[in-house]
């Protein structure tokens, strides 16, 4: 049997390479791709804890959270469409319309 | 039994790991899509290793399936200068010592979030282990999602409501212009 | 009773508001407005006093209002009514209205006419504010207002420089004794904590302060500082040298104004406070020593210098100042009930010499007794109001000044020979300047041309009056009326030596005025080169407007020039300029860049958050 340990440190992985990613890409899009990345770092985390603790209501989470992720990457990459079309480039360092 | 579902996991988990790594460094995008599914397959078949085999199935057929996919289709749409030139402009950037020190600032952070991650669940958990008798079966989900969590269930389908009404919203042409 | 106390206080106060508001044609309104408010406030007094007559001793009446509330402070704003305060009160109210009435006629052609009543309202309003006051604080305000409206009038003629400077001379002088006064306030304030509060009021110090003295030796010497510094308001107030050098100056304004303020009553005030605060004082023996002997050298210090004056009412304000050093000597040795007498008769004849040098100048349109002579013949009634005065000021018997200037040199005698000494010389040299004066002004041939006339009614009304009370005031009973209570030693009778030696010391000093002006041309003009150095010295004050000159030339200017140079560039523009403003601008300059607008930015910031809270939150809780 492999212990709880095991599949929290690889989720707590995978959850650190997202936000690598989530910090180093030069593209929208493939910043909304690291971020799917950590969702499902949590997903992971959530599973592992329902099957230890005898609680259904972890995988129940993970269900939720692929729904909602499903919602906002379609909501993320309409916007990022749009972005493009108005802007031609998808560099995050080009969206600073908030610099002072 | 033991033997290889340890095998398995780490098989699984390793794949896992590596895919994501090429997810995130990967200069071309469809590959990174790729990789992605590569470790969502990984995660199905951890889920199935915790018996959440309803899990598993979904995130294949959803994530993997629907998500991935979209993604693709985007990508596809934006056209691949769309994708490279985005790489290649940033490469070219005048303060590349710049960006090479925010580079190395954010991997640090990166390792210092690692560490942290690591050090507390090592000190924090003791090895507990997966129950035997304990199925994430559809029937089992099923009686879940529609007695203990129904609240929950019907909000998130609000929320696929209101995600595809603000999809269509932003995008679609004649509705865009009238909003 | 108590209502009418504030009526007392307040009547002036209204006339003084309501004085701007009458025009030109109708002045003479204004000025009975003034008048009579003034009159009504001394039957109120009047009215007050009764019980005091009839020999009852008051009982001190505190009236006190809330005024400020803070935690750890509380000033109130009350009347304090004992036999002390009606004396002062009849003085003030009294003397006062004769001086207003007089005034009526006095000022009649005069341009600012409403604009002297007000100031002389004011006044009235400020003076009877510090009689009735309950507290130092409330005493110190209505101290300040006094100084104020006494610049006022002083430079009532504004539009004449000495007039001006002299108004600015007397309020900065005050200034000076009002700062230290200030400061004595404050330690007596801190001295006075008792159960945790800390007061201000008389009657509470008066009880307090004893047992703050008898803990420690060391806090009879912060009371002795404290009363030292209390002093030097008085210094101020009432002129005592080193302070003095306003009174003369400040002849420059209306004889009237001389009259009420200059002599009778504001420079007073000083006294009254010498002798409100006495039991504090009493405490302090080292600081009733010092002032002894500031207001017996003072005595002397301004009667020598009034030997020299020319101008008839310089005369009589370096007398003032003499008189005012028999006040503050007879509380520095012991009996402040003593002071009080003599500064109620001083009030009467010195009044009256000031109204009468008023009458004269008024008719003869002129100050320099040189150039006057002969007006005993021309103005007999006037000469004769200014002779009694004279001889009540030298203290002849049976005239007030006499009793109540024996009862101060018999305290001398018995307690502090040198003193009496010096008060004995200073007696001999009163009656030579009074002398001198009468010598000069009132015999011998006039050098005046013009046709003269005595004063009218109105002037001549407050003449009499004034001239009886000089006269019959010793019979009164003044010492009567403040027995008891904590003013020191009793009047006692007076010793016989003392009588003897000052009655011969006022024959001698006038006798030997007259003797002088008797002779001839050359041998007084030989003994004037004699003593001409004398002479020089005695006109130039000794000096000392000329030391306060160098100080201020050398010393306070550049001072003033520094503080302000350093305030300008250090504090404004350095401090405020460069260093609050510039850096704070510099900061913003530079935090303005962590706003990059770059969401990776902002998220390495948010994860390295994160991992810092995750750090605190897991170190703490980790057993």
């Amino acid at each position: 049997m492999i212990p709880l340990n095991h599949y929290l440190v690889t989720s707590g992985i995978l959850f650190v390479i997202g936000a690598f990613g989530v910090l180093t890409r030069k593209n929208i899009i493939l910043i909304l791709l690291s971020i799917e990345i950590m969702l499902n770092a949590a997903n992971l985390s959530f599973v592992a804890f329902s099957s230890v603790l005898g609680d259904l209501g972890g995988q129940v989470a993970s269900l939720f959270v692929i729904a909602i992720a499903a919602s906002e990457v379609a909501i993320g990459l309409a916007i990022s469409v749009l972005v493009f079309q108005s802007r031609g480039v998808l560099d995050p360092n080009e969206m600073n319309l908030m610099k002072w | 039994m033991n033997h290889l579902q340890i095998l398995l996991f780490y098989i699984f988990a390793l794949t896992a790991i590596s895919s994501a790594i090429v997810v995130v460094k990967d200069r071309r995008p469809t590959y990174s899509v790729l990789a992605l599914a590569v470790v969502m397959l990984a995660l199905s078949g951890l889920f199935v290793l915790l018996h959440a085999y309803f899990v598993a199935v979904i995130q294949v057929l959803i994530y993997a399936g629907a998500i991935l996919v979209l993604f693709l289709f985007v990508i596809m749409l934006l056209g691949v200068s769309g994708m490279e030139k985005t790489e290649e402009t940033s490469r070219k950037n005048k303060a590349a010592s710049m960006a090479k020190i925010r580079w190395m600032v954010k991997a640090l952070l990166s390792l210092m979030l690692l560490a942290e991650l690591i050090t507390v669940i090592l000190t924090l958990q003791d090895s507990k282990l997966p129950q035997e008798n304990f199925q994430g079966t559809v029937e089992a989900i099923g009686l879940a999602l529609f007695t203990n969590y129904l609240f929950p269930f019907e909000l998130v389908s609000g929320i696929l409501l209101v995600g595809i009404l603000g999809v269509v919203n932003l995008t679609h042409k004649e509705w865009a212009e009238r909003s | 009773m108590i209502s009418k106390t504030w009526l007392i206080l307040f009547l002036p106060l209204v006339s003084f508001f309501l004085l701007p508001l009458i025009p030109e044609e109708k002045r003479k309104l204004g000025g009975w407005l003034a008048c009579g408010s003034m009159i009504f406030s001394f039957l109120l007094t009047l009215e007050l006093a009764l019980p005091l007559f009839h020999g009852e001793i008051l009982h001190m009446y505190h009236i006190p209002t809330e005024w400020i509330v803070l935690p750890g402070l509380k000033l109130e704003f009350g009347f304090l009514i004992d036999p002390l305060s009606i004396l002062m009160l009849l003085v003030v109210t009294g003397v006062g209205s004769a001086i207003f009435y007089y005034s009526l006629e006095y000022m009649e052609q005069d341009e600012g006419y409403r604009r002297y009543f007000a100031g002389l309202s004011l006044f009235a309003f400020s003076m009877i504010g510090i009689v009735l006051s309950s507290n130092l604080l409330e005493l110190f305000i209505f101290w300040e207002l006094v100084g104020l409206s006494s610049y006022l009038l002083i430079g009532h003629w504004y539009q004449k420089p000495a007039a001006a400077d002299a108004g600015k001379k007397a309020f900065l002088t005050n200034r000076i004794g009002d700062f230290g006064f200030l400061i004595g306030i404050l330690l007596l304030w801190t001295f006075s904590s008792s159960e945790g509060a800390r007061t201000l009021n008389f009657l509470r110090l008066n009880a307090i302060l004893p047992g703050f003295v008898q803990a420690s030796p060391a806090h009879q010497t912060w009371l002795t500082i404290a009363m030292l510094l209390i002093f030097s308001g008085v210094l101020g107030k009432s002129a005592q040298f080193p302070l003095h050098v306003w009174l003369p100056d400040a002849m420059e304004g209306p004889t009237p104004v001389s009259a009420l303020i200059h002599a009778a009553t504001m420079v007073a005030a000083g006294v009254y406070l010498l002798a409100r605060t006495f039991p504090l004082f009493s405490l302090s023996p080292v600081s009733l020593g010092i002032i002894a002997y500031i207001g017996g050298f003072t005595a002397l210090f301004a009667a020598t210098q009034a030997i020299v004056q020319k101008d008839i009412k310089r005369i009589l304000a370096y007398s003032t100042l003499s008189q005012l050093g028999y006040m503050v000597m007879a509380v520095g040795l012991g009996s402040a009930r003593v002071g009080m007498y003599h500064l109620t008769t001083h009030a009467f004849f010195k009044a009256l010499l000031f109204l009468s040098a008023g009458s004269i100048i008024h008719s003869t349109e002129e100050q320099n007794i040189t150039e006057m002579g002969g007006l005993i013949k021309k103005m007999p009634l006037t000469s004769f109001a200014f002779l009694i005065g004279a001889f009540a000021l030298i203290g002849f018997w049976p005239a007030s000044g006499f009793f109540s200037k024996d009862e101060i040199l018999s305290l001398a005698f018995s307690q502090n020979r040198i003193l009496f000494w010096i008060s004995a010389s200073t007696v001999f040299i009163t009656a030579l300047y009074m002398g001198r004066t009468i010598s000069v002004a009132f015999l011998g041939s006039s050098k005046i041309r013009k046709k003269l006339h005595e004063p009218s009614q109105k002037m001549l009304f407050p003449l009499v009056a004034l001239s009886l009370l000089s006269i019959m005031g010793g019979f009164l009973g003044i010492p009567k009326l403040i027995r008891g209570g904590t003013l020191g030693h009793e009047a006692g009778v007076a010793n016989s030596f003392v009588i003897f030696l000052t009655t011969s010391l006022g024959i001698l000093g006038v006798l030997t005025a007259f003797g002088f002006y008797k002779l001839r041309e050359k041998k007084r003009k030989r003994i004037q080169e004699t003593f001409a150095w004398l002479n020089e010295l005695l006109i130039r004050k000794y000096y000392m407007d000329d030391l306060y000159d160098f100080i201020l030339r050398y010393f306070q200017q550049p001072l003033a020039q520094f503080l302000s140079w350093f305030e300008k560039r250090i504090i404004v523009e350095g401090a405020v300029n460069q260093a609050a403003a510039g850096w704070t601008a510099q900061a913003g300059h530079y935090l303005r860049k962590l706003q990059t607008g770059r969401i990776q930015t902002y998220l390495s910031v948010f994860c390295a958050g994160v991992i810092i809270i995750v750090y605190f939150l897991t170190t703490r809780t980790l057993h």
